[in-house]
Parts: structure tokens; C-alpha cells; sequence
């Protein structure tokens, strides 16, 4: 039993080269894996490897280009608009840049009531309470309730992301990138809370990360990306004590390194290759 | 604390920014003026008066702006005119700026084939020679007020229509809108509650232009004889009225063109104005 089964899936941009001829490059390569439910799985790769895109697929954000997203057995690419938006709270995404992700016109609290009052059949009050107890749970007291989003700092937008994606009771959440533009004290805030979060409420986490650091210490699987290709994905011990594939090793030893065993590391890739 | 430091900058910003002053005070007198135009017109702006003894009366002090070729007081139709010509005026760019705002935001967020064909009739309206239209539309219904705010609203709302779509454009791929989508949120609300806010700000700092611009048009078409019809009165119809004694009577053209000016005038510092502040506050 799987809650989210890719098979196959690619994506491609086109740009016009020269006259009208298309060209054509893949950012998602012939994708497929499968995510049990409460698993906390990440996939890593540099940035330009298609990670985002990949992210942005799944949840249909952006039309793929071909195979499949088995969401709880339902293929939501062939879902009609009204039954995606039914299925939308179950699965939720947290963003790169929460200073982008925030409705710059919206304060907290509207923000907040938004998603609550769209989703949930509950009274103007109930909505209220509900999302001020969103707030407390992510870690803002209410005098955040009136503030927008630039009057906040980077890990409070972040915050509120969080509690917003929270407040539909997804059963499923991606989370791309959400450390990357916060500072390093921060960081790992957002990252234990979002670790806490995912097993309190028992929900299926999908990190999409470039650091592997951070993905080993929370995640149970690893996959990693490259130019586009889910080259391996294995257990987190697994891929760490034994990753299959070169580009792996490299992510590792380069993640894990000291400045000395950088250059050991060179030295042999070095001597390798003459 | 937030609030107490948005209020300083706004009064700072509005202290020093004379094209917004001299706007609001212009405009505010004149709206006083106009509003009020049962208290301070000192006679009914209909009324005829003796034919042989109040026609063409140059101005004094019983008709501060003497009276035209029926006895009529001009200063009364002046101030009853202005609230017909500033209310016509306003109601045509409200209008047309909350249709241009839906046009281009409903055509830009649909995008693909229905973008394409919202701007080509767009572009057919706009290639639609204005004065011809309203000239036909004059011609087949009797021209009221009622029917010159439609028409000239018909025709004022393509330029807010397109500048909206640019700005919905690229707004639309931005990721608080993805978030947005991946929310659930039914397109109309995305359009309505996080797109077209995002964008009317710029699109409201040119409404007191269009304002000036509408206030122009309608007194030339009154002028013309296809705008406001007498014995209602508009500053177009007024000067219309002084046309056939201009230089017997230069009073009657005159003073109706100098409050034409000034609303302008006003409109345009005013809306000069605002587009600074929104400068300084996008900063």
C-alpha cells in the first residue's frame, strides 16, 4: 500500500533554438517511485536537476508531460478541475521562499481564515479559534494575527506557510526546499517542527532538498536526482553507507567532508581519471 | 507600533508631495462647490428670467458670472452643471475601470485560446473609431445621461483592460498564487482575492486622469450638440450656449471653461500626485 505512486513521469520545457525549429530539455526524466503512508522521504540532487518541477508535478501544478501520480490509488492527472480541487487539502506543499508563498496584501490571520473557511464547514468564530490554535502549534502567539507578511521575518513567514498548508489537514505534504532561503539558526527550527508536525498528525512528508546533511537526519528514504533522472533511492542507512551510483558517493563525500578529505577525495577521482 | 509608523509615513509623504496637495485642495473646493450647489447657487439654474431685462448681463454683483441670452443665472448652471459633469464623469471611470479590471485579469489568468481571443476583440473595439460609434448610438437613442456614462464607458475601458492583463501576466506565475492553486481555491476567488488586489494600486492612480480625460470628452461631445442635451446643463452645454455671443457676451463661455480647467488641472496634480506616492511607497 502506497498514498503516492509515480510511474514514468516526465517533464519537458521547450525553447526555440534557431528559426522554428523547438528544442527540448527534460527536467523530469522518466520518474517512478512509490511513498508508504507516514513515510518521510527525500529526494536531493543539485539545483537545475528538476527537483521543484518534479515537486510541482506531483501535486499537479504543472501539466507533465507523460506518465502517471497515483494519489491514495487515484490518478490525479485525469481528474476533471472540481474533483482536483476536492483532493487539494489532502495534499500540501511548503515553498522555497515563504516571503513569495504569502499574499503580500494578506495578513496572518486572513491568510489563515482563507484556507479555513474554503475547506473546512466550520462558523466565522470556529475558523478563528481554529487558526489561532494553527498559530500557537507552529509556534506564533496571536500578536502575529494582524501583521502581513513583510512586517515578518524570513522563519515567521515560514511559520505561517506551514500553518496554512496545516489548516486543510493534508494527509500528504511536500516541502521544497523550505529551509533553503532562512538563515542557519532557523534552519533546523523549521526543520524539527516540520519532523514533529509530520508524526504528530501522521502525515506522508516529501522533503525536496539539495542538502543530504539534512535530508539523512530526518528522512527514512533517500532518492536522488540528476539532470532530470531519479538515479537511485534507498533506505537513509542504506544510501549512506552504500550508495550505488558515483554521482551519490560524490553528494556524500562532498556533504560529510572536512577540507583534507575533499582533497584526498580529488586526489583519487584525480588519479582515477589519468 | 506598526500602524503608529505608517501613519507618519503617510503623512510625511503626503507633506511632501505639492502635486497631491494642490490636487486635493482644487478638487475639494470644487466638489464643495458642486455638491452644494443648492446652497450656494443663488438662483434656480432652469429658471428664466426677464426677457428684456436679464438677458446677457454682464457680470455683478447680483449674477457674479451675469446671466445668459434666457436670463439664466451662470454661476447657478455652472455649479449645477459641474455636479452633472464631475458625477458623469466619475461614474464613467469607475465603470470602466471595474470592467477593464475584470476583462484583463479574467483574460490573462484563463490564458491560452481564451486570452487570445478576449484581446483580439479588444483590438477590433479599440481599432473602432470612438466619435463615429458615439455619433451612431446619439442618433439611434436620445442621448441622457444614463446612456452617456454607457457609452462613454464603453469606449474608456480597453487601456485598463490591457495594462491589467500585463500586470496579471506576470503575477500569475508568481508562487503566492501557486499556492494559492495548490490550496484548492476556485479560480474566481484566486482572481478576485489575490490577483486583481495585486495589481489595482497602479491601476487606480491613473483613474484621476481619466477622470480629467472623461470631463473633456463629454463637454466636447455637449458641445457638439451630442452629449448632454439642453435645457439640462453641463459645462459643455453651457459653453455651447455662449457660443452664438462670444464676443458680446464672453461671460457665458468663459466661466464654465475656466472650471473645466480647473478640475483638470486638479485631477491630473491629483493623480500625478498619488502615482508618486505609490512610487515612493513600492520603494
Amino acid at each position: 500500500m502506497s498514498i503516492l505512486s509515480v510511474h514514468n513521469l516526465s517533464k519537458r520545457y521547450a525553447w526555440r533554438a534557431s528559426g522554428f525549429k523547438m528544442k527540448y530539455k527534460w527536467a523530469v526524466d522518466d520518474v517512478s517511485f512509490d511513498i508508504a503512508p507516514r513515510e518521510i522521504v527525500a529526494i536531493v540532487g543539485e539545483s537545475g536537476s528538476g527537483k521543484t518541477t518534479l515537486a510541482r508535478c506531483l501535486l499537479r501544478l504543472i501539466p507533465a508531460d507523460h506518465g502517471s501520480v497515483l494519489f491514495e490509488n487515484q490518478d490525479i492527472f485525469t481528474l476533471d478541475r472540481s474533483a482536483l480541487r476536492q483532493l487539494r487539502p489532502s495534499m500540501q506543499m511548503i515553498f522555497q521562499h515563504p516571503g513569495r508563498a504569502l499574499n503580500p496584501r494578506h495578513t496572518v490571520g486572513q491568510t489563515l481564515t482563507e484556507a479555513l473557511q474554503v475547506h473546512r464547514d466550520i462558523s466565522e468564530t470556529g475558523c478563528r479559534a481554529e487558526a489561532l490554535r494553527l498559530l500557537d502549534r507552529v509556534g506564533l502567539n496571536a500578536s502575529y494575527w494582524h501583521r502581513h507578511p513583510s512586517e515578518l521575518s524570513g522563519g515567521q513567514q515560514q511559520r505561517v506557510v506551514i500553518a496554512r498548508a496545516l489548516s486543510t489537514q493534508p494527509r500528504f505534504l511536500i516541502a521544497d526546499e523550505p529551509t533553503s532561503s532562512l538563515d542557519a539558526m532557523v534552519r533546523q527550527k523549521i526543520m524539527v517542527l516540520l519532523d514533529e508536525l509530520t508524526k504528530a498528525r501522521h502525515m506522508t512528508l516529501l522533503i525536496i532538498t539539495h542538502d543530504i546533511r539534512t535530508a539523512s537526519h530526518y528522512a527514512n528514504r533517500i532518492g536522488v536526482m540528476q539532470q532530470g533522472k531519479l538515479i537511485e533511492m534507498q533506505p537513509t542507512q542504506e544510501l549512506l553507507s552504500a550508495p550505488q551510483h558515483e554521482y551519490t558517493h560524490q553528494l556524500i563525500a562532498h556533504a560529510f567532508a572536512t577540507p583534507e578529505t575533499i582533497d584526498q577525495h580529488e586526489l583519487a577521482l584525480e588519479r582515477e581519471t589519468q | 507600533m506598526s500602524t503608529l509608523s505608517l501613519t507618519i509615513n503617510y503623512t510625511t509623504t503626503f507633506r511632501d508631495n505639492w502635486q497631491l496637495q494642490t490636487g486635493v485642495i482644487i478638487l475639494f473646493v470644487l466638489i464643495v462647490l458642486t455638491i452644494g450647489a443648492n446652497i450656494f447657487a443663488t438662483y434656480d439654474p432652469d429658471a428664466q428670467g426677464d426677457l428684456l431685462q436679464d438677458r446677457y448681463l454682464s457680470p455683478s454683483t447680483s449674477h457674479i458670472f451675469g446671466t445668459d441670452k434666457f436670463g439664466r443665472d451662470v454661476f447657478s448652471r455652472v455649479l449645477y452643471g459641474g455636479r452633472l459633469s464631475l458625477m458623469l464623469a466619475i461614474s464613467v471611470v469607475v465603470l470602466s475601470l471595474i470592467f477593464g479590471l475584470l476583462y484583463g485579469g479574467v483574460a490573462a489568468y484563463a490564458g491560452g485560446w481564451i486570452d487570445t481571443a478576449m484581446m483580439r476583440l479588444l483590438d477590433f473595439w479599440l481599432a473602432f473609431p470612438a466619435i463615429f460609434l458615439i455619433m451612431t448610438v446619439v442618433a439611434l437613442f436620445r442621448p441622457s445621461p444614463a446612456s452617456l456614462v454607457i457609452i462613454l464607458s464603453a469606449i474608456g475601458w480597453m487601456e485598463t483592460a490591457r495594462f491589467v492583463r500585463a500586470d496579471v501576466l506576470t503575477l500569475k506565475n508568481q508562487e503566492f498564487i501557486i499556492a494559492a492553486q495548490c490550496l484548492g481555491y476556485h479560480p474566481l476567488r484566486i482572481l478576485l482575492h489575490h490577483l486583481l488586489p495585486n495589481c489595482w494600486a497602479p491601476v487606480l492612480a491613473t483613474a484621476p486622469l481619466k477622470v480629467a480625460e472623461m470631463i473633456l470628452l463629454e463637454s466636447s461631445l455637449s458641445f457638439l450638440g451630442i452629449g448632454i442635451q439642453p435645457p439640462l446643463a453641463s459645462w459643455g452645454t453651457i459653453i455651447n450656449d455662449g457660443r452664438v455671443a462670444l464676443f458680446d457676451a464672453w461671460w457665458i463661455s468663459l466661466f464654465p471653461g475656466v472650471f473645466i480647467m480647473l478640475t483638470v488641472i486638479g485631477f491630473n496634480f491629483l493623480g500625478e500626485g498619488l502615482r508618486r506616492k505609490s512610487k515612493l511607497n513600492s520603494r
